[in-house]
């Protein structure tokens, strides 16, 4: 079903489990995600929606009480298996990840030369001076000027953007088919949240990159992304292309909902998604039936007993798990 | 390099089997170190012990499946071991125990005597029970213990309070006395303060309070500070609560959970400063037994009479079960 | 792109606009962190000789009448006094007191033969010195790798096993060991040998069995060849080359480096007990703690090996309050030190303190409590100034 030739990286219900001391929870749950090669795939849903676990069960980046189960990983036509950590250059090499805090991210005891040295001494095999060089020119590539000078400083010297742009350096380091950016600019003002973005997307043209974009905010992924992926309470409720986003043409009643906490989507992204009443729910007692429906205006009796099946919008492709999908932009308004 | 022996087998063995296993290979290494006497006693000091930890291992299981994963074997035996502790310390002059401690009474007693039916741990040189004597110089630990924490923590507790809540002058010259003293060397000053002192009950109580007074001061001061912050304390202020009011009534109830969970360490602490000033020979002299003048006196002689050391053994327990129940209860209060 | 960057990103000048400006204000600011500290180190040490000199005071008993013994005549009793300077007021013997220290001079004896307490002091300053040292650098060795390898595997049964024994090292009194090592290395050394003979030979068997499992879930054999071989490696020394102990004495260096090893092992032994374990649950906790922060992830993610992740990512931010801690614990090993000199007889400041405070002799304990103290407040501040220029983290931040 799937095209290796197109598709980089290819995941069919993908399900992770921690174990708590209140008993398993299962933060993610049975999620598909498709990334063509070079394009932009966005990942959006609420705080607690198992995106970030879903990002780092791709990597096989978790604890070691998280339990990963698939029907099917394949990235650039290999199987992997998601119970087993891939092999260590796997990591930086083929898939890499810009993290959401890059205070938190980089060690704060350790140069920022010396972080990006990393992955080039280990997978590149450089010798110190060479390693040190071409983290200078990575640091240029990423936009830090004077970066000779910045490889001896620690990451408390440098501002949060540059922070951020440090650690994309550390992540391109090796040149990676894949980069997964999680909330790469939460905690960014605007205006460098915009540059990140554009360096972001430069990268990913200059080096012929895929990358996996995820964030809480919809509107600041219709403006990046080829196509998203909407997860609600750990499943992916919606996939749809970037064109129904744009013209608020969704079929999911949560994407809706999402967008409507967002009327402008071309306004700049600024607000969290607080307008729909309620949170999500509880992953240790999950409402049966349609996860949202206890938060959505148009359940009726069945959603919250039935599970919605998937279906596919036969005019836009786009793929949604709802009892009673939005029909038009209208009624959303 | 530990193996967990219930996975190396073909795991099809149900494993109530193998916890029972345990237990039974535990009490079997047991029962071999008490009945073989041919053995050095080291061989079955190691024996036993290893069986002991075998018989825990299994023990614990088969009671975390019986309660539930929550449950802690050990927490429970550190208590029981306490309550008899203190109980034989408590009732020591009622137990059916030898003459232990006049030399002049036990002069008909064989001296340096193996462990035996009448002298369960065996007599030291003067023909003197050792199980009495331990059971005696519980009663001294204890009360140095509990006595030196008494009044260190008061003192310490209020000056820190104060010094907290008054800040200022009397701060700076609390903390400041509260740094000299914590850099003395804790066994030092004990040994400066016994020097002054004379070795009775109650100046060793004395010693040990002083000793801790600084460690309750900064505790006290730094917690007396976050409470001291807080809404209500402003209210009570507002209201025109005195300030002793505001001190034993809004404050020092808030502090008093830390400073007790804290003072039950310091029980342990003390119990081993002061059998180590007693090992020294700087504490209560012979022949009123403590434990630590009873193993200075065994030093001499344990090469040929290791049973002298026994005293060692409930020192050992009852450090280990105050601070396995002082974590046991710090656990709890930070889980709730 | 590269030119895009704004001053939106850029610092707030004056804060970190140039190198070389930022340098000598923080320069100026460590100068002042340092003073401050010297001043307050200084001030300790004064509050330290007052109460040193004055608890002295208070001993009852007559310091002359024990020093001469009960023979001694009212003369000669008057002239040992007068020598002593004990007629005159207690303010000015101690401003005395305090002017010898400044100089070195403690005064001497009163145990006759009388001696300079400085010569004695000097004498065994030495011994004590190299048991600390010695024990600190044995329990930090020791202590490292079982909290890296115990925060690694938390929760698991290393961990479990190695926590439930240093619950055991902590609750064991310093003579306590010290005996059970007597017992054990000198009195017993020959079960001790078939004991490593033992623990060689389980080890392999064991490690051969680990390794073989873990070959058949594909897994790397070499975390169990490494930690078997080290056991095996252990035991197997332990059994060929256990030296003979001595119970007592001590035998300085100038006598063979061998030989002075061997009279101190046992002693260092006893003492690393407690700092093994202080040691070790303190690193392992701020380990677990550095393992769950996101940089730690970042590094995984960016493909390093564990060794990498544990060692430069963990270890190295840990190991700043280790450090604080090993200079607070210092304190706890001179109490040690008292106890392992005199179980073993060693010529240290300690048994030399325990003998002066038995004899009355209060000029030697004056003095030996003053310069313990001395040299635990001083080592104390060093680190604490150490730590201002070592941990980038402080170092940025204004010291105060």
């Amino acid at each position: 079903m799937t095209d290796d030739t197109t598709d980089l990286l290819v995941v069919r219900g993908l399900r992770t489990t921690l174990r708590t001391s209140r008993g398993p929870v299962t933060v993610v749950d049975g999620a598909d995600l498709r990334v063509p090669r070079g394009s932009t795939v966005g990942v959006v849903g609420e705080s607690g929606s198992g995106k970030s676990m879903f990002a780092r069960s791709l990597m096989n980046l978790l604890p070691a009480d998280a339990d990963v189960t698939a029907d099917e990983i394949t990235f650039d036509g290999r199987e992997l298996d998601p119970r087993r950590p891939p092999h260590r250059h796997f990591w930086g090499t083929e898939i890499s990840m810009v993290f959401q805090d890059p205070m938190t991210a980089l060690n704060p005891v350790r140069t920022v030369g010396a972080q990006i040295c990393d992955p080039l001494r280990v997978h590149r095999r450089m010798n110190r001076r060479d390693a040190r060089a071409r983290a200078a020119e990575l640091l240029a590539h990423v936009g830090i000027p004077a970066p000779d000078s910045r490889l001896d400083q620690y990451p408390h010297e440098l501002s949060g953007g540059m922070r951020q742009r440090a650690m994309i350096a550390v992540a391109i380091a090796c040149e990676p088919q894949l980069l997964i950016a999680d909330e790469p600019t939460t905690g960014l003002d605007v205006t460098v949240q915009r540059q990140i973005l554009a360096l972001l997307r430069r990268l990913k043209d200059e080096h012929g990159m895929a990358m996996v974009l995820i964030s809480h905010d919809i509107a600041l992924l219709a403006d990046e992304v080829d196509e998203v992926n909407v997860m609600y309470a750990g499943e992916v409720v919606e996939n749809t292309g970037v064109a129904q986003i744009r013209d608020e043409t969704v079929r999911h009643r949560y994407t809706a909902a999402l967008l409507r906490a967002h009327p402008d989507v071309d306004a700049p992204a600024r607000t969290r998604l607080e307008s729909i009443p309620g949170g999500p729910p509880d992953p240790l007692a999950m409402p049966a039936g349609c996860r949202f429906a206890p938060r959505c205006e148009h359940a009726r009796a069945v959603c919250a007993t039935e599970t919605p099946r998937p279906a596919r919008d036969p005019r836009t492709g786009a793929a949604y798990a709802c009892h009673f999908p939005a029909e038009s932009a209208e009624e959303l308004v | 390099m530990t193996v967990p022996l219930a996975k190396t087998g073909g795991a099809r063995v149900p494993d109530a089997v193998w916890r029972w296993a345990i237990v039974l290979l535990g009490a079997i290494l047991v029962g071999v170190a008490l009945s073989t006497p041919m053995v050095l006693p080291v061989v079955r000091l190691l024996l036993g012990a290893l069986g002991l930890v075998f018989a825990y291992a299994g023990a614990s299981r088969l009671l975390r499946a019986r309660f539930g994963p929550d449950f802690d074997p050990g927490v429970w035996l550190a208590g029981s071991w306490l309550v008899l502790i203190v109980l034989a310390a408590a009732t020591a002059d009622l137990l059916p125990l030898p003459e232990s401690l006049d030399p002049s009474k036990a002069l008909t007693e064989p001296t340096y005597a193996a462990p035996s039916a009448a002298h369960l741990l065996g007599t030291d040189q003067y023909g003197l029970d050792v199980l009495g004597q331990i059971v005696y110089g519980a009663r001294v630990s204890l009360v140095v213990g509990l006595g030196g924490v008494l009044i260190g923590g008061t003192i310490g507790t209020l000056l820190g309070l104060t010094a907290s809540y008054l800040r200022g002058r009397v701060d700076g010259a609390v903390g400041w006395g509260t740094d000299v003293l914590l850099s003395f060397p804790p066994l030092v000053l004990l040994m400066a303060l016994a020097a002054v002192l004379e070795p009775r009950t109650r100046n060793i109580c004395l010693a040990l309070g002083i000793l801790v007074i600084p460690s309750f001061v900064r505790l006290s001061r730094a917690a007396g500070l976050k409470v001291a912050g807080q809404p209500f304390v402003l209210m009570a202020r507002a209201m025109g609560a005195t300030r002793r009011r505001i001190l034993f009534r809004e404050i020092l109830p808030n502090i008093l959970p830390s400073v007790l969970s804290y003072a039950l360490l310091v029980v342990a602490i003390l119990i081993v400063a002061e059998a180590s000033l007693s090992f020294l020979g700087l504490s209560i002299q012979r022949p009123a037994p403590t434990w630590g003048n009873m193993i200075a006196e065994a030093e001499a002689e344990f090469q040929t009479h290791p049973f002298l050391l026994a005293p060692a053994v409930p020192l050992f327990l009852t450090v280990y079960s105050i601070n396995r129940i002082g974590d046991f209860l710090r656990a709890g209060k930070e889980g709730d | 792109m590269a030119g895009q960057v704004t001053v939106a990103e850029t610092r707030p000048a004056g804060k970190s606009a140039l190198p070389a400006g930022r340098g000598r204000t923080r320069r100026a600011k460590t100068a002042r962190y340092v003073l401050s500290r010297v001043v307050r180190l200084l001030s300790i040490i004064a509050g330290v000789t007052f109460i040193s000199f004055f608890l002295l005071k208070l001993t009852p008993g007559d310091p002359v009448a024990t020093a001469l013994g009960p023979e001694a005549t009212p003369e000669q009793a008057a002239r040992l006094r007068a020598s002593l300077g004990l007629d005159r007021p207690v303010w000015e013997q101690y401003l005395d007191w305090l002017r010898g220290v400044v100089t070195g001079d403690f005064g001497s004896t009163l145990s006759q033969p009388s001696r300079p307490v400085s010569g004695e002091l000097a004498a065994r300053l030495p011994v004590t010195l190299q048991l600390i040292g010695l024990t600190v650098v044995l329990s930090l060795a020791i202590a490292i790798p079982l909290a890296v390898w115990s925060a690694h595997r938390a929760g698991r049964t290393f961990d479990r096993a190695v926590s439930s024994v240093l619950y055991g090292f902590v609750a064991m009194p310093g003579f306590v060991a010290a005996l059970l090592l007597v017992m054990l290395f000198v009195f017993h050394a020959d079960a001790v040998r078939t004991a490593g003979l033992a623990l060689a030979c389980a080890a392999l068997a064991l490690t051969l069995v680990a390794a073989f499992r873990a070959r058949r879930r594909e897994a790397s054999p070499l975390p169990a060849l490494i930690g078997g071989g080290a056991a095996v490696l252990v035991g197997g020394a332990v059994y060929a080359l256990l030296p003979e102990f001595p119970r007592q004495g001590f035998v300085p260096v100038s006598d063979g480096l061998g030989a002075n090893l061997t009279s101190v092992a046992l002693p260092v032994f006893a003492l690393t007990f407690v700092d093994i374990a202080v040691f070790t649950r303190l690193l392992r906790g701020d380990l677990i703690g550095e393992l769950a922060k996101p940089h730690v992830l970042a590094s995984r993610a960016k493909g390093m090996s564990t060794a990498h992740v544990l060692v430069r990512e963990s270890l190295r931010p840990s190991m700043f309050s280790l450090i604080t801690v090993v200079g607070l614990t210092i304190g706890q090993l001179i109490g040690g030190t008292i106890i392992v000199e005199h179980v073993f007889r060693l010529p240290g400041v300690g048994s030399l303190l325990v003998a002066s405070v038995r004899n009355g002799d209060y000029p030697v304990v004056q003095a030996a409590i003053f310069v313990i103290a001395a040299v635990y407040v001083t080592v104390n501040s060093l680190i604490d100034i150490a730590y201002t220029y070592l941990d980038p983290r402080v170092r940025q931040v204004n010291p105060v």
